[in-house]
């Protein structure tokens, strides 16, 4: 549930050099599989899938390249018709490089300021989750644990859908709660935020009796209301809701940001609340002549912090073949900045934005768009009399790629703009049925 | 300018008087739930038939493809933008503080 602002964060990157253990690492996937699969043997399983897959992120980018693997492996058994027990692992696999301390257009430092740091880090999820169905009420609950070197997360979700008016309207209602910590510097009592130095890494984190690092606790709710609504057969729409608060440390403790034209930093300070909220539309319409679909979508979002954005999507998917279907997706994505953003804090009251008691080197805050293209291809079989070679009842591959633009408008690294503007995703997957 | 930061209050204090007009509030809530109530059971009256679902169930006309793509896309993009929401609200943490 929580966001990172960029993909260098994205499993909590933080530069490697801490020597946890890794022996609890992935143990939930592997119990929560393990009972899934017993409960599949004990129950004479009517059915059991398998779904593995792999995303690659990479940003290339002189001196700040970003790789991430995300693999993952789920498992869902349904013993019986009214239920599907679900257990899963996931991994992020993070490598490249991040700017530690943040300088704008005004600082007299050169681009030596500007300090390449290297990350390292390897994020593991186990999650799982129990789906109850009856009719025309669905019942599902989970939770998922996640753990890296500086960064610990706990998240339940329950949600409840129910079909009205013959199965054409669906309603659902789904909340979520992350307990999550942070590792954080152990700053001094009382500290003013201005004289607080950021981390410089995760040695020591989560360890009992260390002097030099300290925790600090994230807090999150959502709450999402659903509408579907078919219309006719060949039109469906869909309204979405979400809101969501957040607290805690909601700032990077690695990043600095520049606040003084002598060359004072100070760690990222963010405010420590946060709601948001987002309301989605989306629609699908079956174009018999193309026999495929197209999907539209638009989503508006406002925060607290005065982030306001706005999400275009269109897709269309058709059939190749009676097997194989083949997806092209552009999305445009639009956001204003923060209320404390500014390029630089240097300069004085405001020269480059606004002010105030935060600042941040975040170019999630910064005001950007970005452009997503991509395509998708996926292969299904279905087993006919015999199963398919034997052991497969279903099978289904899936190829994907993406590219995406980034444009900021007020966001540099000591004035020159960011070089990481262009980030390529693939995707690869394949889904077993049993 | 530190001294000038300090001063400033924070983005997220809100006037007391705000607190006190709830009731404005509360109506409006009252109205749009009202309205939601109305539409719903207007649509009672938009009815497909199961034997007309062939195509609402294709998987070309889910609204967001496979989940779990969807899933892991929306991780990516999301760690990249300041926005959230409007897809799913389960999540495990991505260590992005």
């Amino acid at each position: 549930m929580r966001t990172s602002p960029d993909p260098r964060r994205a499993a909590g990157i933080r530069r490697s050099g801490s020597n946890h253990p890794a022996s609890r690492r992935g143990l939930l996937a592997l119990v929560l599989t393990t009972v899934a699969w017993l409960l599949a043997r004990t129950a004479g399983a009517q059915a059991a899938e398998v779904d593995s897959r792999v995303t690659l992120f990479h940003e290339p980018a002189k001196g700040s390249s970003m790789t991430v693997y995300t693999p993952s492996t789920d498992l869902t058994v349904r013993p019986w018709d009214f239920l599907a027990v679900t257990g899963g692992w996931e991994a992020d696999i993070v490598s490249g490089a991040s700017e530690r301390v943040k300088t704008g257009p005004l600082s007299r430092a050169g681009p030596d300021a500007i300090t390449g740091a290297s990350v390292n880090d390897v994020r593991h999820i186990g999650r799982g989750s129990v789906t109850v169905r009856r009719d025309a009420t669905q019942l599902r609950a989970g939770g998922s644990v996640s753990v890296e070197n500086d960064y610990k997360s706990n998240a339940v979700h329950a949600s409840a859908r129910t079909d009205l008016f013959q199965h054409s309207s669906q309603l659902e209602i789904a909340y979520a709660r992350n307990w999550d910590t942070v590792c954080d510097l152990a700053h001094a009592p009382n500290t003013d935020a201005t004289l607080r130095q950021p981390l410089d890494n995760s040695t020591g984190c989560f360890q009992p009796n260390s002097a030099t690092r300290s925790e600090a606790p994230i807090r999150t709710d959502a709450l999402q209301l659903t509408w579907s609504q078919a219309w006719t057969p060949v039109l469906t729409t869909q309204v979405v809701y979400t809101g969501q608060l957040q607290a805690g440390l909601l700032s990077d403790p690695y990043r600095a940001v520049s606040l003084s034209p002598s060359g004072q930093y100070a760690q990222e300070h963010h405010p420590e609340n946060r709601a948001r909220q987002a309301i989605a539309l989306r629609g699908a319409y079956y174009v018999r002549p193309l026999k495929g679909a197209v999907r539209a979508g638009v989503r508006g979002y406002r925060d607290t912090w005065h982030i306001m954005s706005g999400t275009f999507e269109l897709e269309g998917e058709k059939y190749i073949f009676p097997w194989l279907r083949l997806r092209v997706t552009g999305r445009y994505y639009r956001q204003t900045a923060a209320l404390f953003w500014s390029d630089d804090y240097t300069g004085g009251e405001p020269q480059y934005g606004p002010r105030g008691q935060y600042w941040s080197g975040d170019r999630e805050v910064s005001p950007f768009s970005s452009y997503l293209a991509g395509a998708r291809a996926v292969g299904t079989w279905a087993a006919g009399e015999r199963r398919i070679v034997g052991i497969f009842e279903g099978l289904q591959a899936g190829l994907g790629f993406d590219v995406l633009f980034y444009g900021y408008s007020d966001f540099t690294l000591g004035g020159r703009k960011p070089s990481d503007t262009t980030a390529y995703i693939g995707s690869l997957s394949f889904t077993a049925l049993f | 300018m530190m001294e000038a930061r300090r001063r400033q209050p924070s983005i997220t204090q809100r006037p007391a008087g705000r607190f006190a007009s709830w009731l404005p509030v509360a109506q409006r809530c009252a109205a749009v739930v009202a309205l939601a109530a109305c539409l719903l059971l207007a649509f009672g009256c938009v009815t497909v038939r199961p034997e007309q679902r062939a195509i609402l169930a294709d998987p070309v006309m889910q609204l967001q493809g496979d989940p779990r793509e969807a899933a892991q896309r929306q991780h990516v993009l999301e760690n990249r933008e300041g926005s959230f929401g409007g897809s799913s609200v389960q999540g495990g943490g991505c260590g992005c503080n």
